[in-house]
């Protein structure tokens, strides 16, 4: 039953998680990029004053953050190579990635 | 494995080899094309900085007397967009689109400095390299079906990449995920080529989908989606079309209204009607959406510049937010140069994939192929390719440069054709001589 699991986690799961490793990545950099726009770009192309400048620079990082944490929970993932753990993070990179596509 | 499982695995497999061994090199090819695609605007940009930068200056003249003299000196008729910049420091453009005959085809192009309405230059926008750029990436250089053979090329993508993960399990069962055997050639390069495949599975076959749907648009639009969504039509114009030419347009004016009435639009473009619909077309986008550039629209009244139409994607349906949101997702066209950057990276891939494909499909097939007395090494075989592939480019490069869009495409046509009709020729020359000889031994 373990030997499974096992198999199951090197055949399919780690192949999920570079997949979606893949997509977080793009949101990463994508939110990086919206974090590195100076405040003349937020004030000419966005209209936004210095509070909504900072409450958008919050919410990216936020992002930047979530992000970073589950790319790094994978590295762990893949060195311990536990299924459940592989499970887990795939339902949550997966959530979250949905979330960060409506709120952005 | 059932014998039904097993024979249906044999069937994709060899689908995904043949798909792979006729398609390889064009998607190889696309894929390289299709990574400095991404950077086309800021290429041209690059290289031609004296006609998109200006110098900076307090105030800006009024433009429209420019305008109205290119006018009297390009035709009216042939006028095609007024482009505007983003930033300040940036020249404007007016396009006017001349065919004088099939052959004879120009997109003037004219930067105009906005702080003193002098002419910055002048160029055929068929000879600047963002064209050469998107012109071998989208067409090939083929005049007349180019698109579609991209197209054909982005659906043998995306079988290729949906068998390929159809097979995918089967072949790592000895094997675990991203261990790289260093046994021989093949099997590092196949170990590669599904380390890669499955790694980069998402972003290909977005890559391959949204190239299917662009390449193959002329065909798949009207059976899916009808028209170009967001269109403005009008049957019954209210004035004549030289009346409508002969308008005279304040595009300042036209510019400055667009801004108060639709604020979140950066304005990008202005066309003035000339089919009697009287209307000025401003085009351009909202931030913070992925939409294709300049897929918002509003149509001003050239009478009094109120508003006539407006196309606004976000609160459009979802079939037309997935229509605009193709060729942005394709082009890695709405998160800045970073996403471009990385896009490029993922994008090298499907090239990689196909290089890789085609090394493990021949050292497999190696000791059958030293049988022939033609046989190559897979070395000197991959530098022929890549040799003539460049040199190619390279030299559509330089005629585009320096004669324009149809004597490169002229070149690609004929020598596309004569060899199909060559081989062809050929195939049916030896299947004539194998029947006949046949036939003689028969009788003999």
């Amino acid at each position: 039953m373990k030997d499974s699991f096992h198999k199951i986690n090197e055949h399919y799961l780690i192949p999920i998680l570079f997949v979606l490793s893949s997509m977080s990545v793009i949101a990463l950099v994508y939110f990086v990029n919206e974090c590195l726009h100076s405040e003349t770009y937020f004030k000419s192309f966005y209209g936004f004053d210095a509070t909504q400048i900072a409450a958008y620079k919050t919410k990216m990082q936020l992002f930047i953050a979530a992000l970073i944490a589950v790319l790094a929970l994978k590295v762990l993932t893949l060195k311990y190579k536990s299924w459940l753990f592989s499970v887990a993070i795939i339902l949550v990179n997966t959530i979250l990635l949905i979330v960060l596509i409506q709120q952005a | 494995m059932s014998q039904l499982s097993k024979r249906l695995h044999k069937k994709i497999w060899s689908v995904h080899n043949w798909v792979g061994l006729y398609a390889g090199v064009v998607i190889a090819i696309l894929s390289l094309t299709g990574v400095v695609a991404l950077f086309k605007f800021e290429i041209d940009e690059a290289l031609n900085p004296s006609l998109y930068k200006v110098p900076i200056e307090n105030q800006k003249v009024d433009l429209n007397p420019i305008i109205d003299s290119l006018n009297h000196v390009y035709g009216i008729e042939n006028f095609g967009i007024l482009g505007i910049p983003q930033q300040e420091g940036k020249s404007w453009t007016v396009n006017y689109f001349v065919r004088k005959s099939q052959f004879d085809v120009k997109d003037w192009q004219i930067f105009l400095n906005p702080y003193n309405g002098k002419i910055v230059g002048l160029r055929d926008y068929y000879s600047s390299s963002g064209f050469f750029i998107r012109n071998l990436h989208v067409r090939l250089y083929e005049g007349f079906f180019g698109r579609q053979i991209v197209g054909l090329a982005g659906l043998a993508l995306l079988l290729s990449t949906i068998t390929g993960f159809w097979i995918y399990g089967r072949f790592m069962k000895k094997q675990l995920f991203a261990s790289i055997r260093a046994k021989n050639l093949r099997v590092k390069m196949a170990d590669y080529h599904k380390l890669i495949g499955v790694t980069t599975l998402v972003f290909n076959l977005m890559i391959a989908i949204t190239g299917t749907w662009l390449g193959l648009q002329r065909f798949l639009q009207p059976a899916i989606a009808g028209g170009r969504p967001g269109l403005y039509k009008n049957d019954k114009p209210p004035i004549s079309k030289e009346e409508d030419a002969a308008y005279t347009i304040d595009y300042h004016k036209a510019y400055e209204k667009a801004r108060a009435i639709f604020p979140e639009l950066k304005i990008k473009s202005l066309t003035p009607s000339t089919n009697g619909n009287r209307t000025i077309e401003v085009r351009g986008d909202v931030v913070r959406t992925a939409f294709e550039r300049n897929a918002f629209r509003l149509l001003l009244d050239k009478k009094n510049l109120e508003e006539i139409y407006r196309y606004d994607v976000r609160s459009a349906s979802l079939g037309d937010k997935a229509f605009y949101i193709q060729e942005s997702m394709h082009f890695g066209d709405w998160g800045g140069i970073w996403l471009k950057i990385l896009y490029a990276f993922f994008g090298v891939t499907s090239g990689f994939l196909a290089l890789t494909g085609f090394v493990v499909y021949l050292k497999r097939t190696e000791k059958k192929r030293k049988e022939h007395p033609k046989f190559v090494e897979l070395k000197p075989l991959l530098w022929r390719w890549t040799i003539g592939i460049t040199a190619a480019v390279a030299l559509l490069a330089i005629l585009n440069t320096l004669y324009g869009v149809v004597i490169p495409t002229v070149i690609i046509v004929v020598s596309l054709y004569s060899s199909i009709v060559f081989l062809l020729l050929r195939a049916l020359f030896l299947f004539a001589r194998r029947k006949w000889q046949k036939r003689k031994m028969s009788i003999n």
